[in-house]
């Protein structure tokens, strides 16, 4: 094991040791982090290994997070994402200190509060009202100081009479919505947040969200964890992608989540291969990740992923003359264009394409599916040219462009090219207004008698 | 020396773990508090639960022992009254029991907290669960000490039962962090407790005296503190007497003895309970 540590870092210090040179002091650092379980086959196996004088091993490894290494400045909003059992929730927990590391070590700076997976660690049987007041004790505060609070948390929370019923007669709902309350209110230095938020509903956590910006605007360190890409991109700027306990990528969280989109396109592609059948075996669908059928995303932002069975070749903006751009004027119309080169036959090819804000929020997306274009089949080696004619009824700002296509199986719908963030076009504009979409609104005024 | 550093590295660690029960003192009296009202309120007959509980049990031992194997105490006590012999033997007995088999799953039971609440001191637990009895085992024992004060008449030395109530906290306290702490790791410890419990309460001199027990048992009976504890007790409640400053010393120093030992032991235990439940 120490040998693998030692390569690893070899190797790899570079890209995983992801270092702010000029930063704040960190808040959080981890080192050469391990999780080993051992699991074994059956309950009296732990006890013959107890037992055994000559130390003979029964059980089987199972590494839970392998040499993670992260430090997370002060004052910054971390993501961690992963698929279910990918070890983000056993990084928090040890992070959190309930949890012992294998091996490494974990140095925090400042008092933790946390949320682990369902809501904090509620007494079942007490009050809501009860558990406020233990947590609090639990992080030092003392009654007076929390019962001066119990009134902004109750508020919060926001579950009426409940707050003096036990615990264990609370929805989930309700649960996440004490348990996010009272965690952000014992003014911890850091606060993480695991999964916990979805539970609630879209009024509250838009209610937690704003919590969550006051409490990053106050300098505070914010770890999240979170299935949602949307949600690490607008709340956190660094990110961690673990996978099978392994980290795959750390830093700016829109590249994190990118590349997390495109890991779980992989993976529902070659499950969609299996289930068809059609190559069963297909055990280095890992190493796809690194290199994705040959093809080569062309700028740096851009991320490409699909089979490789077909590609996108050419892609452009035109304007209103056919003539190539990048700075649309608001209001007037463009073309997206592009040619799909087929490798393969397809019977039902899908053309797309999609407009993101920088920071990853969705503007509009759209395919020949969706709007019953017919496309026909595409025979290998067949080029098929896509235009898509659209009005630039956006806000003055700069814009990513996506492009893709993909087949229509019975089972699932697979990426042949997909080409995330290609190309950055601007609109630009005189007008006055706000948000992202003008929809062009037209306002006429009355004077009543 | 290297056994001279353990010793001062596993003192320190006590004190350090002392330290930090008494740092948090709040969320104790909170939990006591809640473990009380969770025990007697809701339950119709409420707080006589602590009474009626030893009284019963003092009438089926009265009824075996008194009545069909007509035992006497021995007159060093103070009383020929058997049932008043054999309560208080009882009360400090069912202190001690009652109170390390709540401590028993005081962990288990708790697995939510001490997985997910972030800084929670699990090592309260089980002081709760003894401290919540220490209050059914005063109410008991004024009750007792009324008694004893109409039918019996009481002598100056019944303060003195502080003396032997101390220490029996204290080591109710120290089993209690082992066996809940094993709990975690080894279920099995659930079952074997009442096991345990059960011989303890008959090699105590509870329903008998030990002055009708032979020489060499005898003595391996008085390694128990309890034992003391119980004559101490007795002493007290009954006699006017205070316990030989040997059975004393002996009483105080194991007790305190297995209090630290448990908090040593409950600290290095800690740390993988998350893991385990």
């Amino acid at each position: 094991m120490k040998a693998g540590q030692d390569d690893m870092l070899g190797e790899n210090t570079g890209a995983v040791l992801d270092k702010d040179p000029v930063g704040p002091a960190p808040a959080i650092v981890v080192r050469n982090l391990s999780k080993v379980y051992k699991i074994y086959d059956t309950p009296s196996d732990r006890l013959k290994e107890l037992l055994n004088p000559f130390k003979k091993n029964y059980h089987r490894d199972f590494w839970a997070l392998r040499d993670v290494n992260i430090e997370i400045p002060k004052g910054i909003t971390f993501g961690i994402i992963g698929q279910n059992g990918s070890g983000k929730s056993t990084l928090l927990q040890i992070i959190a200190g309930v949890l012992r590391p294998s091996s490494g070590h974990v140095e925090v700076k400042g008092r933790i509060s946390a949320l682990l997976e369902l809501g904090a660690g509620f007494n079942k049987e007490f009050t809501g009202r009860e558990n406020v007041f233990m947590q609090g004790a639990i992080m030092g505060i003392s009654r007076k100081e929390m019962e001066a609070r119990f009134e902004k948390i109750a508020d919060f929370a926001d579950i009426g009479h409940f707050i003096d019923q036990p615990v264990k007669t609370y929805s989930s709902g309700m649960y996440v919505r004490l348990a996010f309350a009272t965690a952000i209110n014992v003014d911890p230095e850091i606060l993480i947040v695991d999964e916990a938020l979805a539970v609630g509903d879209v009024m509250f956590q838009r209610r937690c969200y704003r919590r969550i910006e006051e409490f990053q605007q106050a300098g505070r360190t914010i770890i999240l964890v979170s299935q949602a890409p949307g949600i690490i991109t607008t709340v956190c700027t660094r990110a961690l992608l673990l996978d099978k306990g392994k980290m795959v990528e750390i830093g700016d969280s829109k590249r994190v989540v990118n590349l997390y989109s495109k890991m779980l396109a992989e993976r529902e592609e070659a499950y969609a291969k299996r289930l068809s059948g059609g190559q069963k075996k297909e055990p280095q669908k890992d190493e796809r990740l690194q290199s994705v059928s040959g093809l080569k995303a062309q700028s740096t932002s851009e991320f490409r992923y699909g089979s490789g069975e077909a590609e996108i070749l050419d892609y452009q903006i035109l304007d209103e003359k056919g003539e190539k751009t990048s700075v649309l004027a608001l209001g007037k119309e463009y073309t997206i264009k592009y040619v799909v080169h087929f490798k393969k036959d397809v019977q039902e090819p899908v053309l797309g394409m999609m407009v993101k804000t920088l920071k990853g929020v969705e503007v509009f997306g759209t395919n020949t599916l969706y709007e019953g274009i017919p496309v026909g089949p595409a025979g290998k080696g067949s080029r098929l040219t896509a235009e898509f004619k659209f009005l630039a009824r956006l806000h003055q700002d700069a814009y990513a462009l996506t492009v893709g296509v993909a087949e229509v199986t019975p089972s699932s719908i697979n990426a042949l090219d997909r080409r995330c963030d290609i190309s950055v076009f601007r609109v630009l504009g005189k007008r006055q207004w706000v948000g992202i979409v003008d929809m062009d609104v037209n306002i006429s005024i009355k004077v009543q008698d | 020396m290297p056994n001279l550093t353990v010793m001062k590295e596993n003192l320190l660690t006590f004190f350090y773990f002392i330290n930090k029960l008494y740092q948090d003192r709040s969320i104790l009296w909170t939990m006591i508090k809640r473990d009380l009202r969770a025990r007697f309120i809701g339950s119709f007959f409420g707080f006589s639960w602590s009474v009626i509980d030893p009284l019963t049990q003092v009438l089926i031992y009265g009824v075996v022992f008194g009545l069909f194997f007509k035992s006497q105490p021995d007159p060093e006590f103070g009383t020929n009254s058997y049932i008043l012999y054999l309560v208080c033997g009882i009360l400090p007995w069912q202190f001690f029991a009652q109170s390390v088999t709540a401590s028993t799953g005081s962990i288990v039971s708790n697995a939510n907290l001490v997985k997910k609440a972030v800084g929670f001191p699990s090592e309260i637990l089980p002081v709760i669960k003894v401290m919540s009895n220490l209050l059914s085992h005063l109410i008991g024992m004024l009750i007792l000490i009324l008694i004893i004060a109409i039918f019996h008449g009481v002598s100056f030395y019944i303060p003195f039962i502080f003396v032997y109530m101390l220490p029996t906290l204290i080591f109710a306290i120290g089993v209690g962090w082992i066996v809940a702490g094993l709990n975690v790791y080894l279920r099995d410890v659930q079952q074997v407790m009442p096991l345990v419990l059960m011989a303890g309460f008959f090699f105590t001199p509870i329903f008998y005296s030990p002055s009708s027990v032979p020489e060499p048992i005898l003595t391996v009976l008085s390694l128990n503190p309890m034992f003391h504890a119980v004559i101490g007790y007795r002493y007290a409640l009954l006699t006017g007497r205070i316990l030989p400053p040997g059975s004393l010393a002996y009483l105080l120093i194991t007790s305190f003895f297995i209090f630290g030992l448990g908090g040593v032991f409950f600290r290095k235990l800690k740390p993988g309970f998350a893991e385990v439940l």
